[in-house]
């Protein structure tokens, strides 16, 4: 039997999906946000692209939201993608957008890397935002996309919270680990070492033989929110 | 008068069909993608022996066992050591009858000295249990899982005891090292070397940790360890140092059987759920017979994206002359 022989089989390739949900409301622009945050998207796109097992391994999306919530780049491979789109200021800042959004593309995006026979690990969602949520139920649609039992494609969240983020908001929107900025740092300054931190934690997790999401220590002008519950991961 | 037709100079050297490791799927990997000796992924280990090859192969009995490590390319690309480990010996007992014991250990990736560790506890749990077994008479399950829980809990004193500059030792002593730092899965097998009258063979295996045994029957494998196989994947694991005990079972190996022991560097891609995936399906075909050892060695070193661990496995072929022709 040569190689060609298996080609009807499943190959078991292993993907670690990651989801980077950036806040698109007008604020983002007054404070540096949207700026810092396409000055970091060129540089995590090349950290992944240039290492040989991250970018095999990984599958990159990003999703924007506002009013409501968009993919500007579906899940692929870095390396298949020429260049992640920026992100620009619009309206308000509906969390329940993204979540309702976040739950039915990985839900998608998940039964297309199995149908193609993929092992897929459990996805990681990066959620950036400087503000509190417009929307006031938002945590209704959170819980349909975390709760396990709600969702068995439940991801892992990492929150960051810059500028008039809240503490506790941003602590309710981390599944395993949540962040917010000093008051006295820049949030353009505080959302480029998110972007750092971000890129770091996808290229660390992804070079592991054995996938696991690695948490990123706090990144500079941040400091660590305690969570609530820790779900299991 | 004619001059005699020289004959064709005899080709000493035959260059291999397709030079390059087997590509399961539809490309090669990243890292595959260009030659070693250019792309500055594959990097040594500064301070020695990176083990990308090991390997060991011969017969005791009627078994015909092939065994081999290969450094995973996540250590190659950072310049590590190979983390998995295997040993396998051989006895006999006192009423004359031989077996194999066969071990492997895949050190955990969060322990510092996981090389060490698990090349340690491999050979010792199964120097020891080869030589228990060695005493007894006419071993039965129950003689067999007592050996089996001695050389265990020997493994795990003993393995945290060396002195600097021993070989393959840490550079610390041993008060400076703790067992998580040195945790590695254990998987292991006893196999007696001649078949009982019916063909088969009861063989005792167990393990702690991710590192599975399958069977190859009518051309599938069957897992026999415990495996759990979700939509999503979990990646935890337990070692030799945070277990109680290890989890055995007896299992019927058939002479046209073949018994594989591997890490998950293989293993996470024989098989998910009832189905087998392109790697087991690959292994199922090549190694229904023994093969020579270069192949051996070229079937483990398949190129596969994401499949980037460590890999070791340990083969074993029962009633090796049927494969006389």
């Amino acid at each position: 039997m040569s190689a060609t022989d298996v080609e009807q089989v499943q190959t078991g390739e292993q993907v670690l999906p990651f989801y980077i949900v950036c806040d698109e409301s007008a604020s983002m622009a007054y404070n540096g946000g949207i700026d810092a945050i396409n000055n970091g998207l060129p540089d995590l796109h090349a950290s992944i692209a240039s290492d040989p097992l991250v970018n095999d391994k990984s599958r990159i999306c990003l999703i924007s939201f506002s009013d409501d919530a968009e993919v500007l780049c579906p899940l692929a491979p870095a390396s298949d993608i020429d260049a992640l789109p920026g992100v620009m200021e619009k309206g308000a800042t509906s969390f329940s957008a993204a979540f309702r959004l976040l739950k039915t593309q990985i839900a998608q995006d998940i039964a297309m890397l199995r149908a193609d026979g993929f092992q897929v690990f459990r996805p990681a969602v990066f959620f950036i935002s400087d503000g509190e949520p417009t929307d006031l139920n938002w945590q209704d649609s959170h819980r349909e996309l975390t709760d396990k039992s709600l969702n068995p494609h439940a991801p892992n969240i990492i929150a960051f919270g810059v500028d008039r983020a809240d503490a506790d908001t941003i602590r309710r929107v981390g599944t395993i680990a949540a962040f917010l900025a000093e008051q006295d740092v820049n949030p353009g300054n505080a959302l480029k070492e998110i972007m750092r931190a971000l890129t770091n934690s996808i290229v660390q997790s992804s070079s592991s033989s054995n996938p696991t999401l690695i948490i990123p220590p706090a990144p500079d002008g941040t400091i660590s929110l305690p969570l609530d519950v820790m779900d299991e991961t | 008068m004619s001059r005699k037709k020289r004959r064709p100079k005899k080709q000493l050297i035959q260059a291999p069909a397709s030079p390059g490791p087997i590509v399961i799927a539809d490309r090669p990997s990243t890292f595959h993608s260009k030659p070693w000796w250019v792309s500055n992924w594959w990097n040594l280990e500064p301070t020695g022996r990176s083990d990308d090859v090991t390997c060991d192969i011969g017969t005791v009995g009627d078994l015909a066992v092939a065994a081999a490590t290969i450094r995973g390319n996540t250590h190659r690309h950072d310049g590590n050591r190979c983390e998995d480990a295997f040993f396998i010996s051989t006895g006999t007992t006192i009423s004359g009858r031989s077996f194999l014991v066969a071990v492997i250990g895949d050190g955990l990736g969060s322990a510092k000295h996981s090389s060490f560790g698990s090349r340690r506890a491999t050979q010792l749990f199964g120097n020891h249990l080869t030589a228990s077994i060695s005493k007894t008479d006419t071993p039965n399950e129950e003689t067999v899982n007592t050996a089996v829980d001695a050389a265990f809990e020997m493994t795990k004193v003993k393995a945290s005891k060396w002195k600097i500059g021993d070989l393959s030792a840490p550079p610390l002593s041993p008060a400076k090292v703790s067992s998580a730092d040195i945790e590695t899965t254990l998987t292991f097998a006893v196999v007696p070397a001649d078949p009982n009258a019916n063909k088969k063979r009861t063989v005792l295996i167990g393990s702690v940790g991710d590192s599975p045994i399958f069977k190859l029957s009518e051309n599938k494998w069957e897992c026999l360890t415990d495996s759990d196989n979700g939509d999503i994947v979990d990646s935890a694991t337990r070692g030799v140092h945070s277990a109680d005990r290890l989890t055995t079972s007896m299992v019927s190996i058939a002479d046209t059987d073949v018994l594989f022991l591997t890490t998950d560097g293989i293993g996470n891609f024989i098989s998910n759920g009832a189905n087998m995936l392109a790697v087991g399906t690959y292994l199922a075909d090549r190694w229904r017979n023994p093969v020579p050892l270069h192949e051996f060695i070229n079937d483990m070193t398949f190129d596969l994206s994401s499949a980037d661990d460590d890999r070791t496995a340990i083969v074993c072929w029962p009633y090796r002359d049927q494969y006389l022709s």
